[in-house]
């Protein structure tokens, strides 16, 4: 009932919310620009930036990490 | 789930309907409001032999009467020699553990031997009949399936997959099941327990496909159109709790793993703890993770989730 694409697109999505989450904690500013950003990320890159999320200490860290991808 | 699993969702989720059907004279005594499950870890050790949990122990009030008493209800896909005496030993268990009054009841699912089941378990000597136990029967495949047509009872157009048929019946078993089942209208998620029932247990080939697809077809068009409604709505249903399990995993990965990168690897009993936790306690438990500086904050925080 649920192909094995469906599914890696319903984790990844879990993924994302709980990213999303956490830089919206300590980063309450983050623009929706930012955010929406994440969205492109695949599986992989979001435990890339998963790893990243403790250095990060303003927006413009997560917008050079997204951009240095 | 496994076909025990899926018998056993069975009977606890339409139990009432079950004591209807197949034990008219309880339903007659039995508070239909009163009815909770025993947990079955309690009843691991029961026997000897470990592998074997007793399959389902309800505890029930007497109607108007303030007194309890428990229904065990025994699922047996096997024919065994000792099976008599088992069912005799959970008795007493039971009754040891509990001090209640207990009704035996046991379903055999097997499709042979055909042969009567024994109901009753005897210890005597010369002269001497020390003790008759008796219990409940219910032997599936000396039942005729067409006598349950009419039942508009959900266990009925389950259980019906099991019991006696000629084998060139089989695709119309399972059209008749579905049908009834449609009739009964049932929510989508009870409906659906039965349908992964009536699928697990008549399982048909590909040549007995054919003829089932053909006699759905040939059903009147509005008893046609409420079955396969029916069916799509398992199959939605199931596309949801596919994905919605998807997106659990994934959030469950991904503040593991973040775990792991900051204390270290984690134990079994912290995972097994974290599967628990809802959607949202996860995103909770992610946004959490700045303030831990150990493993320690982790239990804690678990621990009061």
């Amino acid at each position: 009932m649920v192909d094995s694409i469906q599914l890696e697109t319903a984790r990844v999505e879990g993924m994302q919310h709980v990213i999303l989450r956490m830089l919206r904690k300590i980063l309450p500013d983050i623009p929706v620009a930012t955010t929406v950003r994440l969205e492109a990320l695949d599986s992989a890159a979001l435990d890339d930036l998963s790893a990243a999320l403790f250095s990060f200490h303003s927006v413009d860290d997560v917008e050079g990490w997204l951009a240095g991808r | 789930m496994t076909h025990d699993h899926i018998f056993k969702e069975l009977l606890r989720v339409f139990f009432v309907e079950f004591v209807e059907l197949f034990l008219p004279d309880v339903s007659e005594y039995i508070d239909p409001d009163s009815i909770s499950f025993l947990d079955k870890e309690l009843f691991t050790d029961i026997t000897s032999d470990a592998t074997h949990e007793v399959d389902l122990v309800v505890q029930a009030k007497f109607k108007g009467k303030p007194a309890f008493f428990l229904i065990h209800v025994e699922n047996q896909a096997k024919a065994q020699a000792n099976f008599p005496e088992r069912m005799f030993r959970y008795f007493a268990r039971l009754s040891e553990t509990y001090g209640l009054p207990v009704f035996p009841v046991v379903i055999f699912s097997y499709m042979t031997p055909l042969s009567a089941a024994p109901n009753s378990y005897e210890v005597a000597f010369p002269g001497m009949t020390v003790l008759k136990f008796s219990y409940r029967v219910i032997q599936l495949n000396r039942l005729y399936w067409r006598e349950f047509l009419d039942q508009p009872n959900p266990v009925a157009s389950a259980l019906m997959t099991r019991m006696k048929m000629a084998a060139a019946e089989r695709p119309k078993v399972k059209m008749e099941c579905l049908r009834l089942l449609a009739t009964l209208k049932l929510t989508p998620a009870k409906s659906k327990i039965i349908g992964v029932f009536i699928e697990n247990y008549l399982k048909l080939t590909a040549e007995e496909n054919r003829v089932y697809e053909r006699d759905l077809a040939e059903l009147a068009p509005e008893e046609r159109e409420i079955t396969m409604e029916m069916m799509t709505s398992w199959h939605r249903q199931g596309r949801q709790e596919g994905l919605q399990e998807g997106r659990q995993e994934g959030k469950e990965d991904l503040v593991i793993r973040q775990i792991r990168r900051r204390f270290g690897e984690v134990t079994a009993t912290v995972t097994k703890r974290m599967d628990r936790l809802s959607a949202e306690q996860l995103n909770e438990l992610g946004e959490a993770l700045f303030d831990f500086t150990s493993i320690a904050d982790l239990e804690q925080w678990l621990a009061g989730h």
